[in-house]
């Protein structure tokens, strides 16, 4: 029944596509066998009729045992036949299969994956499941690549039969013209597929399973015919085989078809003329059997579990930004803004996804929550570039628009400061200006912890009248913070210095010893021996302190230090061997030790010219606590002695300065690049001053390790003598032993070897030191030099301005002859005269001051008097408290009177309206 | 012996007649009484503006200096310059001017002669103002002979010699102070 519908509409199909009458009477006859489902097998194995099947194609199959045989036998005809030797490199090195075959191979799948929509009813579950396994061979076929493990050999007879077809379609383009190529074209396009018609046939071959059934795909491409044909064979042996969600029993199918595959003169770009394919798509058609004993099964498939995991979308945290001006309010508005929609759409998602995920089957609903997924993912997407560019833009204008610089500040929710204590009197003034700013700092930061504690947890917005007031003050208490923090740091940083000077070791030390001065001169060796003297006692108080410490911890490990006994124990022990008397004594050695440092330190430094670097650093900041208080009285604490180099004050650099007076421009010059020699050189000097500072400091540091190994060897017998090769530096544990008295027995060899490490560590130290004190010196003579010039320049510049002094005269005392500054005459013969006589000479007429022309008669000449005093003998003085000229001093009046000015703070003698003319004759004094 | 006697009283009679001659003599006139006249003790800050500070170790000028100078001061006499040369401190400076305008020839002019002595009064500084160097102010005193020379329509060629002290204030920028 079947076969009998599907026969016309084969023919029907077919003899369009195949010119030939042959072909169909082919494919009639195939179809023939096919249909006999009792020759089923017979066909899938490819015996039977299938041995005439078609002409040359079908010798083809015929002729090797598999296409692979066929295609070696077919190129190896071609080789011999007409010595094509190029096409052997061509076909030996292949393995995959030709660009046409691949082509063809496409359009198989794309023909079958057609043929599967057209199916429906009930046979057609049967031609659906019979598509669904053609259609997973095809797609394996397509993808050619899959097939090369398969053991196929296949060639491109197309590119390498006519390898020259395009140059000489090119050379004909080039060497005629477009006219020529014009009428040649039919001739080229005749040529070259004369030459593909000669080309041999190509086949493919392949085999797989699907589920139950096993499958088989045949393809045959005759070139000179420009047609392909194939067949797909499977068997499945009454099995379930699902087609559109239900499944089916299946005896087997043959799905058959075939179109065409040819080549064509691509001459579009007529410098670029080439050969392509031109593959259609086959007409298929086919037969499936699902006709197993008489009864067919058919039951629905399970809907497939197809579930779906999405991406995480996460919030962003929404941050109360705490701006720092209000010029970058909008800014941060914008951002807040865009922060609530990403937020807004991240929630529609999260739930979407819940959905999505919960659905482990494709339905119309979870399609839907995808479609609308990925619309919510772009959206996302946009808004969180919108918001990076938004805050882009805040953060830009908090750089440009507001003052406060400090990132970190933004949010500076920190601990308060706690106050700092120091490790020796000597720093204490500093500590507590440390103090003193920090108890100015705490309530600032307290204040702006409070304000972010709340703008963080109650989301205080911008715009509102909260929001802005909040931070409007919190600006203000950062500008406070900032300022006071750097007070504070400052006020560190000198505590800092002082420690390093002064303070010495920084924390308790029971071991610590001092170092034995030496080497000072003989006005100092008095000091020098004091010093060590104490070193000697403060050595011995340490050492019984440690004996003791020692004893104990060996007596508590063993006996615990609860107990009433053990009690007992220690202090009996304490009270043998000296251990509180040692420990009262320590204190006050140590302040001993400072005090008799200091003057041993000072005497070097101003009698001793050449002061050993081993003894520069003695007895500074030598500090002790009680070992009572120590949490870890085991612990051995590097033996630190402290800075001693104390960097002498440079003097001000002067300022520059210029000259009016151009004779002197030169000096100035100098003196001015002299200046700047000076400051250059002070740089570098106070930065070599630290070096040596540190230089020094580290030497002593290493010196001190070098005596600590020397004095480490002293442990005292019964007698008070000390025994060798016992160190108590725990540095060389290995090999160790404990004595009785519990102190630590080390090897000799180890000791050496660590004293001698040390030893070294001591002389590059001071090598170091050496090299940063002559650099020192270098600069401190250049200094000096330097200095010596500007001095000599000032020299120069005060004399060579001279030059340019100004001069005025205050005043000119006549001592004798002519005064020409008396302004009474200045051309007077003798001026002491003036006033007493009458001039003569050239200026005999003129009036001089103190005198007047004689009115009384010629011979009896007059003079002026005030207060009956000799004008001449007075002062006149300018105006002041007295309104007018007048006359101040003691002298004699014309009776010879000693007379004292009677009114100094006014008018004196009186003005220049009470001076009287006398006769000479009335004033016998003159 | 006698003429020993004689002689005694001789010389005893001599005497007796100057004493009563002086007596006479003292009759006539009175003692005069002499007193010092007070003056006020010197310091290093006295007579210097206020804010000024005396130079303690002051570079005395040379006579090399001052001579330039003196030269200078006097070659301005009787000319439109003089006025300039003579200091605020001058006493009637304005009529001195007004003198020499009036009653000194337009053809007179002094020359310096010589200088006898120079010696430095008193050296202090007035500070300069934004960074800048002060001033430094040095009076000198110098003992200078001059001589006045003119023509008189009478007297044809007239000299007037003569030898005063010159209190000169001279002024030139103050030296960089330096440590």
């Amino acid at each position: 029944m079947i076969r009998n519908s599907l026969l016309p509409t084969a023919i029907w199909g077919f003899r369009s596509r195949w010119p030939t009458t042959l072909t169909v009477a082919l494919l009639l006859l195939v179809w023939g066998s096919v249909a006999c489902a009792d020759q089923l097998d017979d066909f899938i194995s490819g015996s039977g009729e299938l041995g005439k099947f078609g002409v040359d194609v079908m010798q083809d199959f015929a002729e090797g045992n598999s296409a692979e045989d066929t295609g070696m036998n077919r190129l190896k005809d071609l080789i011999k036949g007409k010595s094509l030797d190029w096409l052997r490199e061509q076909t030996t090195g292949g393995g995959d299969i030709s660009e046409g075959m691949g082509l063809i191979l496409n359009q198989i799948h794309e023909g079958v994956a057609a043929r599967g929509r057209t199916s429906g009813g009930r046979q057609g579950i049967c031609d659906l499941a019979a598509i669904n396994q053609a259609w997973a061979i095809t797609f394996d076929a397509k993808n050619a690549r899959l097939l090369r493990g398969a053991g196929n050999v296949w060639f491109d007879l197309m590119t390498s039969a006519i390898p020259n077809a395009p140059a000489l379609a090119e050379k004909l383009v080039m060497s005629t013209g477009k006219v020529i190529y014009e009428k040649t074209r039919a001739e080229v396009e005749s040529r070259i597929k004369a030459a593909w018609a000669k080309t041999q046939p190509e086949s493919f071959d392949y085999s797989r399973t699907s589920g139950p059934c096993t499958l088989n795909l045949k393809v045959i491409w005759n070139k000179k015919k420009g047609a392909y044909l194939f067949i797909i064979t499977g068997k499945c042996d009454c099995k379930l085989v699902s087609g559109g969600g239900r499944s089916i029993t299946m005896r087997g199918f043959t799905i058959l078809g075939g179109g065409t595959a040819n080549i064509v003169l691509d001459d579009r770009q007529p410098n670029r003329p080439k050969i392509r394919y031109r593959v259609g798509r086959p007409q298929v058609k086919m037969k499936a059997d699902c006709n197993c004993g008489g009864t067919t099964t058919i039951i629905e498939d399970p809907p497939s579990e197809d579930p779906i995991t999405l991406p995480e979308t996460g919030l962003i945290e929404r941050e109360v930004l705490q701006p720092r001006c209000e010029a970058c309010w909008p800014k941060l508005e914008a951002v807040q803004g865009y922060v609530g929609e990403i937020n807004r759409i991240a929630t529609e998602m999260n739930t979407l996804r819940t959905k999505i995920e919960a659905e482990k089957f494709k339905t119309p609903e979870r399609d839907a929550n995808l479609t609308r997924w990925n619309q919510l993912s772009q959206e996302l997407a946009a808004a969180e570039k919108q918001h990076d560019k938004a805050f882009q833009e805040f953060y830009d204008c908090e750089q440009t628009e507001c003052q406060l610089g400090d990132e970190q500040l933004r949010y500076p929710v920190r601990d308060l400061v706690s106050d700092v204590s120091t490790f020796c009197e000597e720093c204490q003034e500093a500590a507590n200006a440390v103090n003193a700013e920090i108890a100015k700092l705490n309530p600032i930061i307290s204040q702006m912890n409070s304000i972010a504690q709340v703008t963080k947890n109650s989301e205080v917005r911008l715009g509102t009248t909260l929001g802005n007031a909040t931070y409007r003050r919190w600006n203000q208490l950062l500008a406070q913070y900032s300022a006071q923090n750097q007070a504070v740091e400052g006020k560190k940083r000198d505590l800092s210095v002082c420690r390093a000077r002064e303070c010495g070791g920084s924390r308790w030390d029971p071991f610590k010893l001092e170092r034995p001065a030496s080497g000072a001169c003989n006005r100092c060796k008095v000091a020098e021996n004091n010093y060590n003297n104490a070193v000697a006692r403060h050595n011995r108080a340490v050492e019984i302190v440690n004996d003791y410490l020692a004893w104990e911890k060996s007596h508590v490990l063993e006996n615990g230090d609860q107990s009433d006994a053990s009690l007992a124990s220690m202090e009996a022990k304490k009270q043998e061997t000296g251990y509180r008397q040692a420990l009262g004594s320590l204190s006050r050695i140590t302040e001993e030790l400072n005090t008799l440092g200091q003057t041993l330190r000072d005497c070097i430094r101003r009698w001793c010219t050449n002061v050993d670097d081993t003894v520069i650093g003695i007895g500074a900041g030598v500090t002790l606590t009680n070992p009572e208080d120590a949490t870890d009285r085991t612990s051995y604490g590097t033996i630190i002695e402290g800075a001693v180099f104390e960097p002498p004050k440079l003097p001000k650099v002067p300022n520059k300065i210029s000259t009016n007076c151009t004779p002197c421009q030169a000096i100035v010059e100098d003196y001015n690049r002299t200046i700047d020699t000076i400051s250059r050189v002070q740089g570098e000097l106070t930065q070599a001053y630290e070096e040596l500072r540190k230089a020094d400091l580290y030497f002593n540091v290493r010196a001190a390790e070098v005596n600590a190994f020397e004095l480490a060897t002293r442990e005292y017998d019964a007698n008070g003598n000390p025994t060798d090769y016992i160190v108590s530096t725990p540095s060389f544990e290995s090999g160790s032993q404990t004595t009785s008295s519990g102190m630590v027995r080390y090897e000799q060899s180890e000791f050496n070897q660590g004293r001698d490490a040390a030893i070294a560590r001591r002389d590059e130290a001071q090598t170091k030191l050496v090299a940063a004190k002559a650099k020192v010196q270098d600069l401190e003579f250049q200094h000096d030099v330097a200095w010596k010039r500007l001095t000599a320049r000032v020299i120069d510049l005060v004399r060579c301005e001279r030059q340019c002094a100004t001069v005025v005269i205050r005043d000119v005392r006549i001592l004798t002859g002519n005064n020409s500054y008396d302004p009474r005459d200045p051309t007077a013969e003798d001026s002491t005269q003036i006033g007493i006589g009458p001039t003569s000479g050239a200026t005999s007429t003129s009036t001089a001051s103190g005198t007047s022309p004689s009115t009384s008669g010629a011979s009896e000449p007059t003079i002026q008097v005030v207060n009956n005093i000799p004008i001449s003998r007075l002062t006149l003085a300018a105006p002041d408290a007295c309104l007018a000229n007048h006359y101040h001093g003691d002298a004699n009046n014309c009776n010879g009177v000693f007379t004292v000015d009677p009114n100094p703070p006014a008018c004196g003698h009186g003005t220049v309206n009470d001076v009287a003319s006398i006769p000479v004759s009335a004033c016998p004094d003159l | 012996m006698f003429r020993e006697t004689k002689l005694h009283r001789f010389l005893v009679a001599i005497f007796m007649v100057g004493l009563t001659v002086a007596v006479s003599s003292l009759d006539a006139r009175q003692f005069r009484q002499f007193t010092p006249i007070a003056t006020p003790q010197a310091s290093p800050a006295a007579n210097i503006p206020e804010g000024a500070t005396p130079v303690e170790d002051g570079a005395p000028l040379t006579r090399q200096e001052v001579e330039p100078l003196v030269r200078g001061l006097l070659g301005k006499w009787n000319t439109a310059e003089m006025e300039q040369t003579l200091s605020e401190q001058f006493f009637d400076a304005s009529r001195l001017t007004d003198a020499v305008d009036s009653q000194v020839p337009r053809d007179a002019r002094l020359r310096l002669q010589s200088i006898q002595g120079i010696q430095t009064l008193q050296q202090y500084e007035i500070p300069g103002s934004g960074g800048e160097r002060g001033e430094m102010v040095t009076v000198v005193s110098a003992t200078v002979t001059t001589q006045l020379e003119f023509n008189s329509p009478t007297d044809g060629f007239v000299r007037r010699p003569g030898t005063s002290e010159f209190i000169l204030e001279i002024r030139n920028a103050a030296p960089p102070r330096i440590q």
